[in-house]
């Protein structure tokens, strides 16, 4: 699945059958190379933060979670990560040659799993393991 | 595989994390063993209105230097801008203000004056930074002269603020651009070797 189809998908409680949200941004943990967590817009006043152990299932129509209850607010380590700042769609990708090879297009990640699985950008991808590091000024990639 | 770059494209190129921060910006190359190679850089910090920085980076710590970015493991390595300055020039630095010097053959002859200073980067930047040759305007000796030329510089140089004194036979491998000039400088420093 990509992040450009996933975003602006609508969130459903299983519990109450109601939209809570819709998928606005993806938090990614570098280190594991997979999703930590989703930021949604449109919660309603409900924390804007879904994590991922706490999706129930990610579909091509809707993420479903239990209860409405799971969202929280950005707090602790996530409050920097699940900032704008961070998020891997559209940030210049570097090298770890130090080459800008443009920016991330698109994201294949595993709606099972939330790993990353391919990294797009404008002349290439690079599978998602080969991600270093996210930080305010690039991506970086070891294209190696 | 190795790279080449004029130096003064350096100045102004993020200085960048593996975690992807821009931590700093070149200031200016510090040169070492007598401007033979590249030592480090002085920094300056990102953004319009940062200054210089009290922090410089020694080519030993660089991870990589690419077309668009250095490369650096993380903040950590950035020292103070003396140790690398000190370190340099105990190692017969200073002959790195090559710039506007006046290039002389052990002939006699003056090719030009120097307005780029040609760096070699090896791929992973492990090694050695050798400054491998000098931009120089031509002087009438190269027979085009006004024009900026491409000149090989053998490992070891003589450099004073004023002169820089290469071997008469440099200008036998003159080139017009980066692209070639690589294979130029490694023709050169064989037929110097073999000379010996």
């Amino acid at each position: 699945m990509r992040f450009k189809k996933a975003t602006g998908r609508k969130v459903v409680s299983l519990a109450t059958a109601e939209t809570v949200g819709k998928v606005s941004r993806f938090v990614i943990d570098v280190p594991q190379r997979r999703i930590a967590a989703l930021v949604l817009r449109k919660t309603d006043k409900h924390g804007e933060i879904l994590t991922w152990s706490d999706v129930t299932g990610f579909g091509d129509d809707a993420v479903t979670v239990a209860d409405v209850g799971v969202l929280s607010e950005a707090d602790g380590p996530m409050k920097e990560l699940s900032d704008k700042d961070y998020q891997l769609m559209g940030k210049r990708v570097l090298s770890t040659r130090g080459d800008d090879l443009g920016e991330v297009k698109d994201v294949d990640f595993d709606p099972s799993t939330g790993l990353l699985e391919t990294i797009h950008y404008p002349d290439g991808s690079a599978r998602g393991d080969a991600l270093v590091g996210i930080g305010t000024y690039a991506a970086v990639i070891d294209v190696d | 595989m190795t790279r080449l770059m004029r130096t003064s494209k350096l100045a102004k190129r993020p200085v960048v994390t593996m975690g992807g921060e821009d931590v700093a910006q070149i200031k200016d190359v510090v040169y070492a063993a007598g401007g033979g190679q590249v030592g480090g850089f002085t920094l300056a910090g990102r953004g319009l209105f940062a200054g210089p920085l009290k922090k410089a980076l020694a080519w030993t710590s660089v991870a990589s230097l690419g077309a668009d970015a250095v490369m650096i493991a993380d903040e950590d390595v950035l020292e103070s801008t003396e140790a690398v300055l000190d370190r340099s020039a105990s190692s017969g630095g200073s002959g790195g203000n090559v710039l506007g010097s006046q290039v002389l053959t052990d002939a006699g002859v003056d090719l030009g004056k120097v307005v780029d200073v040609i760096i070699e980067v090896s791929q992973g930047g492990s090694g050695q930074c050798d400054v491998v040759g000098y931009e120089i305007e031509a002087s009438e000796a190269l027979g085009s002269s006004g024009t900026d030329v491409l000149i090989p510089l053998p490992d070891t140089i003589s450099v004073s603020g004023e002169h820089l004194i290469v071997p008469a036979s440099a200008k036998d491998f003159v080139g017009h651009d980066l692209a070639g000039f690589g294979a130029a400088v490694e023709q050169f420093r064989a037929q110097l070797k073999a000379d010996r």
